[in-house]
């Protein structure tokens, strides 16, 4: 099977953008993108657009903007994954050997007005955290105080992330955290993604066409694997008004990603989950098998799962980046950013070797990327 | 291809009844398992067909928020089904029972929300 490496990424950061800017941060991400890698619009053979928000413009219409040159143009939209399940897409592409070389932009920024999640006839995803939070802390003795460790982490991972929504002039702690405005018990704002618009783009190249660009900037990241998986009938499962889904869907995808990759949980140096709540970021580490059920209280009072965590305490930094509720979480982007703040580690610290990056699409899909660094290929 | 009189049909299986005030569900004749909303077919992809149950009318609360001055909870039925909704009043208690209330809107349209039983 081809091997399928991230040549080269760039985004725009996240912000409020205005209605009508969709095809302008678009552009913008893939260019950058596209610089990074040393191509031209014009080496790419297609275009795999992650779109979540139903009035963001096209990617058949926003990909004029980079030129008319012949080359696929396809959208995948797929919720809060949308961003990997473009990227999951176009490495088939790759493998299949159909294509070598592709840009993947994930991008929302809406042309008029959304209806809000609400108004869709969901509850507010606010609320449906809130209650896993809650059902934690009555089951396994989570305090408020774990889901502020966990949300202060990130705020701070965040701040020397450039393309981050939330870039805090200080160092955040665990008592501004819990002081925030509370929006659903225990969930307070701080602990919670901050609504925003954005978008980051990708290169994915084959081998073959790595050996004949000349202006790749080494180390790089191989997709080792790819999974994706839609939710099975569980307990209790709820299928209509919540856009949060059995978690086992997690474990399961995370299995098979790891599996596809020969590597273990223990191997990981860098993990990326879609932790638009702190509440999730403690119940995927355990999913991934980064520690056992009920410990991730413990370690992270040791100060597991931030920097330095690997060799401290043997287990990866998790939102190392900020993760959704520094960087934020602009809907289609949001994966590929995890994709290329991973790939930016490899390049910025020698030490890091793997990365996993995991969204989840309206809590019934999962998509799971592994990334191993590439320092040279052919090697 | 369609039944003949799919056009006549509603898009979706209604999920509650004003009267008395229920949720509908649907039971897969098979496996005895119950879903809420109702469901044509089994969760397991084999399309064997469901039979439409209406549900028990009160559960216990699993869990609750509140956002606002609007409170949330889990409502699991003794059917199988856990109902996520607005609860009606503010002091809510775990593993208490709740009932259903269903309301009817100007344009036909029904809404549920659990209150304390």
């Amino acid at each position: 099977m081809r091997k399928v490496y991230i040549a080269g990424g760039g985004a725009v950061p996240v912000r409020a953008y205005p209605l009508g800017w969709g095809r302008r941060i678009m552009r913008d991400a893939s260019v950058a993108a596209l610089r990074d890698a040393g191509v031209t619009f014009a080496d790419v053979t297609a275009v795999y657009g992650g779109v979540a928000h139903p009035f963001t413009p096209r990617t058949v219409l926003a990909a004029k903007e980079l030129g008319l040159t012949g080359a696929l143009i396809q959208q995948v939209v797929n919720a809060s994954a949308s961003g990997l399940a473009a990227v999951h897409e176009a490495v088939q592409a790759i493998r299949s050997g159909a294509h070598d070389l592709i840009l993947v932009v994930g991008y929302d920024a809406p042309e008029q007005k959304l209806d809000s999640i609400s108004a869709q006839g969901f509850l507010p995803p606010v609320t449906l955290f809130a209650m896993w939070a809650e059902r934690r802390m009555r089951e396994m003795g989570t305090k408020p105080e774990h889901l502020a460790m966990v949300a202060a982490k990130n705020w701070n991972n965040a701040r020397g992330n450039p393309w981050a929504m939330r870039r805090a002039d200080h160092e955040v702690t665990v008592a501004e955290v819990l002081g925030s405005r509370m929006i659903a018990p225990p969930l307070t704002s701080m602990m919670s993604t901050p609504w925003c618009l954005g978008a980051a783009a990708v290169v994915l190249a084959s081998d073959e066409a790595l050996s004949r660009l000349e202006d790749i900037r080494y180390p790089i990241a191989r997709i080792a694997a790819t999974a994706a998986e839609s939710e099975r009938m569980t307990p209790h499962h709820i299928f209509e008004g919540s856009i949060v889904g059995p978690s086992e869907i997690t474990r399961t995808t995370v299995r098979a990603a790891l599996e596809a990759a020969a590597v273990e949980p223990r191997d990981l140096d860098l993990v990326q989950v879609h932790d638009a709540f702190a509440i999730e970021e403690l119940v995927y580490n355990e999913l991934i098998g980064l520690c056992e059920p009920g410990d991730t209280e413990a370690l992270l009072e040791r100060g597991a799962f931030g920097p330095g965590s690997k060799k401290q305490h043997g287990i990866a930094e998790v939102s190392f980046a900020g993760g959704l509720i520094g960087r934020g979480h602009p809907g289609g982007p949001t994966g590929v950013f995890e994709l290329l703040e991973t790939l930016e580690r490899f390049r910025a610290a020698a030490d890091d070797r793997l990365g996993l990056c995991h969204m989840l699409g309206a809590g019934s899909v999962c998509f799971v990327q592994v990334l191993e660094r590439a320092e040279r290929v052919p090697a | 291809m369609a039944s003949e009189d799919a056009a006549e049909e509603p898009g979706r299986e209604p999920g509650a009844q004003l009267d008395p005030p229920r949720l509908l569900g649907s039971r897969d004749p098979d496996t005895g398992e119950v879903y809420f909303p109702p469901r044509r077919y089994s969760v397991d992809g084999r399309l064997r067909e469901c039979m439409p149950v209406v549900l028990s009318s009160a559960g216990t609360l699993s869990s609750h928020t509140s956002l606002g001055k609007r409170h949330y909870g889990e409502v699991d039925l003794p059917d199988g089904p856990r109902i996520i909704t607005e609860l009606i009043g503010e002091d809510h208690q775990i593993n208490a029972a709740y009932v259903v209330q269903v309301d009817q809107a100007e344009d036909g349209t029904l809404s549920w929300r659990f209150a304390r039983a």
